[in-house]
C-alpha cells in the first residue's frame, strides 16, 4: 500500500491559495493524467541490484586505498548535498558512456521539414513504400523555403538487432543475441524505418570480431510494412542456410525494432516458398511467451550497454547493463585486456531463470586507455563450466 | 489517511519536522524510516535501504518515469539514488532528511539524464524492451496502449513541452502531492519560484490543452 499513490483532494494545510479558480479544471486534469500515467508502468524489482551495487562501490572505495590514504572514509564527511551530487554523477556516467555521434541531420532547415511525405525510403525497390509512410500531419512545413531543401534521407539511431551466435565460444548450439546498433535510419523515423534498418543489419555481415553466424548471405530485405494485424517483411529470397533459428532471428528483430509484438509475415520476391529450410513462407512468426520456449531461442545473457565497439571513458569505471536468464539470477563478469583478466565480479539479475531479468554492474577499477573486452557469463551449477556468455569489445579513451 | 504516507516522507524531507507525528498513524514501516530523530532510523544501511525501498521504490520510479518517460532510465536513476543513500547512510541518517534526500537525488538524476538525451537512443531501447517482454507493461507496449485516453495524452504531451522546472514543479505537486515548501526544498529553489513555476506551467497547459476555454 505504500506503493500506490493516493491523494484524493488532500492538500497540505500550509498551501496558500495560489491557483485561481480558472485553473482548477486544468489542475484536475493534470492530476488525473499524471496518476493514470504513473500507474501505466510496473517498476521492476531492483532491491538486490541496489544492495549489490552499494556493496560493490564500498569494496572499490577500499580497493582504491593505497592512493587514497587513510581517513578518507566517505561516511565521515559526506554530507547529503555532496551525496546528491554523487548520485547525479553516477547517473551521469552511465549515460555518458554510450553517447552515439550526434544524430542531428545536416539539414539547414527546421526539423518540421522532415515530416513532408516526400521523404521517401531510399530503398532501391520502393514498391509499397509510399503507403508505408505514416503521415505526420501534426507537423506541417511552415517555411516557404521547404521546397529548396534536399529531402533529409537518414538520421542516426540505435536499433535492436538479433544476431545468431553460439551459446559459448565453440558451441554448436545457436541462440539469438540482442544488441543495440547505431545505424542510419530513414526519416521520418517510424517503426517501419527502424525495422527495415535493423533487419538489414541482421541479414548483413555480422560485426567484425564477433562469433555470430552469417545466415542470410545473398538475401536482401526489401521492405517492411506494419499493418494492424501483422508486420510484413519482404525479402529478395529465402535463405538456404541450415542454421536453426534463422527465420526466428528476423522475427525477433522485426518485432523489437518496430516496437510491437504483432506476428511477422514473410514475402519472398523470388516466389520461393521457404523463408529458411523448414520454415514455409506461409507460416508467420509469433514470439513465444513461455519462458522455457523463449530460452530455446534467445541467449541467456545479453549485454545492452556498452554497445559493441563503442568508446567508453578512460579513467572511469565502466557500467554494464543487460538482460539475463540464469540460475538463481547469478551473473558473472570479467574485464579482459589483451586476453588477460584485469577485473571480475558477479551480480544478480532482477529475476532468475527461466524468467529474464535485468542486471547491471560497475567495474571495480577504473579503465586505463586501451582496448578491452567485457565478458558476461553464466556458469554451470554442476561443474562451474561456462554455459552462456556474451563478449563485447570496447575501447577506453 | 491515504495522503499520509505520501506527504509524510516529503514532510520529513522538506519541513524538517513533520506535523503529522500525532494522530495520523501512518504506515509503521514507512514511519520507522521516515520519522526524523535519528534514534529510530536503523544504523545498518542494508536494513535502512531495504525499508526505504519497500516504502518508496514504486513511488519514486513512477515519479522519475513521469519526468523522463522512459522506464529503464527511471529505474536507473532511482537505483542510483538508493545506492548513493546507502553509501553515505550514516551522514544522511544523522541529517534526518532521508526521504527528502532521496527525492532530490531522483529529480536531479532525471535532469542530468535529460541533459544527455542524445545518448543511446532510449526510445528504441524502450520499444525493444516493450516488445521483448510483453507482460512488463512498459509504456508503448501494445497492451498498455489501449489504456490511453486522448485526454490524458493531450495533457501529457503539453506537459512535455514545458520548461523542465515547470514540469518538475507540476509533477511534484500533482503526482507527489508535495506542498510548496516541500517542492522548494526538493528542487532547492525558493518557495516564490515554486509559485511562479506552478502558475506559469498551469497557464501554459490551459492554453495548449484547452484553447477554447480561454475566451
Amino acid at each position: 500500500m505504500n506503493t500506490e499513490p493516493t491523494r484524493p483532494g488532500e492538500t497540505p494545510g500550509e498551501e496558500p491559495t495560489l491557483i485561481g479558480a480558472g485553473l482548477r479544471p486544468v489542475e484536475d486534469r493534470v492530476r488525473r493524467a499524471l496518476d493514470a500515467e504513473a500507474r501505466s508502468i510496473t517498476p521492476t524489482d531492483r532491491l538486490g541490484a541496489i544492495l549489490a551495487d552499494a556493496h560493490a562501490s564500498d569494496e572499490s572505495s577500499w580497493g582504491a586505498g593505497p592512493g587514497a590514504g587513510p581517513g578518507s572514509r566517505r561516511h565521515r564527511w559526506l554530507v547529503p548535498a555532496v551525496a546528491a551530487a554523487a548520485a547525479v554523477l553516477v547517473a551521469g556516467t552511465v549515460w555518458a558512456v554510450n553517447r552515439p555521434s550526434a544524430p542531428t541531420p545536416p539539414v539547414a532547415g527546421t526539423p518540421t521539414a522532415v515530416a513532408t511525405s516526400t521523404a521517401r525510403a531510399s530503398t532501391p525497390t520502393s514498391s509499397g513504400a509510399p503507403s508505408s509512410v505514416p503521415t505526420q500531419t501534426a507537423q506541417r512545413p511552415t517555411s516557404p523555403a521547404t521546397t529548396a531543401l534536399p529531402p533529409p534521407a537518414t538520421t542516426t539511431a540505435s536499433v535492436p538487432v538479433y544476431y545468431l551466435g553460439p551459446l559459448v565460444a565453440g558451441s554448436d548450439q545457436l541462440r539469438l543475441f540482442r544488441e543495440f546498433v547505431s545505424t542510419g535510419v530513414t526519416t521520418p523515423v517510424t517503426g517501419e524505418a527502424r525495422a527495415l534498418a535493423a533487419l538489414r543489419l541482421a541479414t548483413g555481415t555480422p560485426p567484425k570480431g564477433s562469433s555470430y553466424a552469417f545466415a542470410w548471405s545473398g538475401v536482401t530485405v526489401q521492405s517492411v510494412t506494419i499493418g494492424p494485424g501483422a508486420i510484413t517483411v519482404r525479402l529478395s529470397s529465402g535463405t538456404t542456410s541450415t542454421d536453426s533459428l534463422a527465420a526466428e532471428q528476423l522475427g525477433w528483430t522485426a518485432q523489437a525494432a518496430a516496437g510491437t509484438a504483432r506476428p511477422v509475415r514473410f514475402e519472398l520476391a523470388d516466389g520461393g516458398n521457404e523463408v529458411s529450410p523448414g520454415h514455409p513462407v506461409s507460416a508467420s512468426f509469433t514470439r513465444p511467451t513461455d519462458p522455457m520456449t523463449v530460452l530455446d531461442q534467445v541467449a541467456p545473457v545479453w549485454v545492452d550497454e556498452p554497445a559493441r565497439g563503442s568508446a567508453v571513458k578512460a579513467g572511469a569505471r565502466l557500467t554494464v547493463k543487460g538482460v539475463a536468464s540464469t540460475f538463481e539470477a547469478t551473473v558473472e563478469w570479467e574485464l579482459l585486456r589483451d586476453g588477460q583478466r584485469v577485473d571480475q565480479g558477479f551480480t544478480t539479475a532482477s529475476v532468475g531463470a527461466p524468467d529474464r531479468g535485468t542486471y547491471r554492474f560497475t567495474t571495480k577499477t577504473s579503465l586505463a586507455p586501451g582496448a578491452y573486452v567485457v565478458r558476461v557469463f553464466a556458469s554451470s551449477a554442476k561443474d562451474g563450466s561456462p554455459i552462456a556468455e556474451q563478449l563485447v569489445p570496447v575501447t577506453a579513451r | 489517511m491515504p495522503a499520509g504516507q505520501l506527504s509524510d516522507p516529503a514532510a520529513s524531507g522538506a519541513a524538517g519536522r513533520p506535523a503529522t507525528g500525532g494522530g495520523g498513524a501512518p504506515a509503521p514501516d514507512a514511519a520507522g524510516v521516515v520519522t526524523p530523530g535519528g534514534s529510530e532510523l536503523p544504523t545498518d544501511p542494508d536494513v535502512a535501504i531495504t525499508e526505504l525501498y519497500h516504502a518508496h521504490w514504486h513511488r519514486l520510479v513512477r515519479l522519475a518515469w513521469l519526468l523522463l518517460r522512459d522506464q529503464l532510465a527511471a529505474e536507473d536513476v532511482v537505483q542510483d539514488a538508493f545506492v548513493a543513500t546507502h553509501r553515505s547512510w550514516s551522514a544522511i541518517r544523522d541529517g534526518g532528511r532521508v526521504v527528502g534526500y532521496l527525492q532530490t537525488a531522483v529529480v536531479n538524476g532525471c535532469r542530468s539524464v535529460q541533459r544527455h538525451t542524445v545518448v543511446v537512443n532510449r526510445q528504441n531501447v524502450r520499444d525493444a524492451g516493450a516488445a521483448d517482454a510483453p507482460g512488463r507493461g512498459t509504456h508503448g507496449s501494445a497492451e498498455t496502449q489501449v489504456l490511453h485516453t486522448a485526454d490524458r495524452d493531450a495533457v501529457l504531451d503539453a506537459l512535455r513541452t514545458l520548461p523542465s522546472r515547470q514540469r518538475e514543479v507540476l509533477v511534484l505537486r500533482y503526482y507527489s502531492d508535495l506542498s510548496e515548501a516541500q517542492i522548494a526544498h526538493t528542487l532547492e529553489i525558493s518557495p516564490g519560484a515554486v509559485k511562479t513555476h506552478a502558475h506559469r506551467g498551469l497557464t501554459a497547459l490551459r492554453r495548449t490543452i484547452d484553447p477554447l476555454e480561454l475566451s
